[in-house]
């Protein structure tokens, strides 16, 4: 079944999504260093449409999308059954709850993390415009911090909210490009709150 | 050797003649100009240099086209067209508005060259001028949106029609392209107007380089001269004459004037993108080809040559 699920994700990414992304979205690859998942990782990016995580995941070698996991809303991707199997199946997602039903929302990352896994994670929450990045959650602080070995990526995706905005079923290209910078370590001295604006700031430096 | 390369390729014979004549003229420019940048580095010899790069991608990937099944080749062309206008349209801050207007104009492509293989000659010359041209504002009017209205429907015709109609002379030429004593050629045809409309580009560079004093025009191409266009113009006249029985005309004389007009038009396609690009604010359309910019950067003549190759074709009853 794992093996059947991968083979069905290297099919889609490698063999549907990546082309129709680059040739008919138009979506530009850009990378400051190819990150490698060999050690567990998080790639931390903006969230403006459902196409940047898409496009993060073809930006993946095969052998990682085995192990990089973008962390999804449990309240959203498991409304219905389609949804979950789609969410587990097809993107290798981990759900986490937004509304703090369970005492550790991140009890499912913390396994993947340390299994050596990778995680991509979108700290704004939920779909944002394409414009101005949320507020960040504290999630991947508290992750960051707890595992110290456990690099971040910082992506920044341009541009996307106007290939599909929330809302809109109508997929168009658009002039966006997904930026993914060098892996960075935080420092362990610093506050959860500190971590977040650090991350954030990483991300936002990307933009020029 | 063309009569092998006619067997091996299904070819016809004019069409061996002029594909092996365009490789050894491409192999000449690559042994002259690639040792003259190594010793006389310039800018000018550069961009040069980079030009003969992609006409080497587009000869083999032109050769490739002609050498696949006709629904390939199609296909191929309308990939090569949606990429062309989705530079155009993205570049554009007015389609962030009327975003399901936007599918419809997309969606023009394959109707459009459904119509260049099977329609008649009339609705492939009037899908897009006349019927994309009213259908735009009918779909943003049905949205009921009015900020940006005439920006957006303007520009938007404008890159449909200076692209989608415009490429789509192409599959025209190629399916409905029947030129009495011609039968059969419609390749050939399509060859010698790319190939023609890119040497006009060289000539005119080459002219304006060694005599060129008159800018033609100031403000959007600085680089153009008068000279450069006469000289281009004179030279390609003379090299249409000399190719004339390749040609579908009836006398030399005729494939002369056609070839000068076509130099009109090949720098005033090559002006009008400048112009475009300028008005835009961007350098390249794209990065698709590194260093060489986007498809619609090398495609410029092409875009006014091929709708005057037809319509020349059309008005003197040719077809």
């Amino acid at each position: 079944m794992e093996n059947l699920a991968f083979i069905i994700r290297v099919i889609l990414f490698k063999g549907i999504l990546a082309p129709f992304v680059k040739i008919i979205l138009g979506v530009k690859f850009r990378y400051d260093e190819k990150p490698s998942f060999d050690k567990s990782k998080i790639i931390v990016a903006n969230h403006s449409s459902h196409v940047d995580a898409i496009a993060i995941l073809c930006s993946l070698s095969i052998r990682d999308l085995k192990r990089v996991h973008p962390v999804v809303a449990r309240d959203y991707f498991y409304r219905n059954s389609v949804t979950k199997v789609f969410a587990k199946l097809c993107l290798n997602s981990v759900a986490v709850s937004r509304d703090r039903q369970f005492e550790n929302p991140l009890h499912q990352c913390e396994k993947l993390l340390e299994k050596g896994h990778s995680l991509i994670i979108f700290p704004e929450g939920t779909r944002g415009s394409s414009d101005e990045m949320k507020e960040f959650k504290k999630g991947v602080s508290i992750l960051l911090k707890k595992y110290p070995d456990v690099e971040f990526v910082p992506a920044f995706c341009e541009g996307f909210g106007r290939i599909l905005p929330k809302g809109q079923w109508l997929i168009l290209p658009s002039n966006s490009s997904l930026k993914i910078g060098k892996s960075k370590r935080v420092d362990q001295e610093l506050e959860i709150n500190d971590i977040t604006s650090f991350i954030r700031k990483s991300i936002l430096d990307l933009k020029f | 050797m063309t009569q092998s390369i006619s067997e091996l390729t299904g070819f016809t014979s004019l069409f061996s003649e002029i594909i092996i004549g365009i490789y050894a003229l491409l192999v000449m420019f690559t042994l002259i100009f690639i040792p003259w940048e190594k010793m006389k580095p310039s800018k000018g010899m550069h961009e040069i240099v980079l030009r003969v790069y992609s006409w080497w991608a587009i000869l083999i990937l032109a050769t490739v086209m002609f050498l696949l099944p006709g629904t390939i080749a199609l296909i191929l062309i309308i990939l090569l067209t949606y990429i062309s206008l989705r530079e155009f349209l993205t570049k554009l801050s007015v389609t962030n508005h009327f975003r399901s207007t936007l599918f419809f104009v997309y969606l023009a492509i394959p109707i459009q060259y459904y119509l260049a293989k099977n329609g008649t000659t009339y609705s492939f010359n009037s899908f897009i001028p006349v019927y994309m041209f009213f259908l735009i504002p009918i779909v943003n009017i049905l949205n009921g949106e009015y900020e940006k209205y005439l920006e957006f429907n303007g520009k938007v015709f404008w890159a449909t029609m200076l692209i989608v109609y415009g490429f789509s002379n192409i599959t025209f030429l190629i399916h409905q392209g029947e030129i009495r004593g011609y039968i059969g050629e419609q390749n050939l045809l399509i060859l010698l107007i790319v190939f023609l409309t890119q040497i006009n580009d060289v000539l005119q560079f080459l002219w304006g380089k060694t005599i060129g004093k008159h800018k033609l025009s100031p403000t959007i191409s600085p680089n153009k001269t008068i000279e450069g266009f006469l000289g281009g113009a004179i030279t390609l006249s003379a090299l249409s004459f000399s190719l004339s029985s390749y040609l579908p005309f009836d006398s030399s004389l005729e494939a002369a004037g056609f070839g000068f007009l076509l130099s009109v038009f090949g720098l005033l396609g090559d002006l009008n993108m400048s112009a475009v690009k300028r008005d835009l604010g961007v350098k390249d359309m794209d990065d698709l080809i590194p260093g060489h910019g986007g498809i619609l950067d090398r495609l410029d003549s092409l875009s006014f040559t091929l709708p005057f190759t037809v319509h020349y074709l059309l008005l003197r009853g040719y077809l």
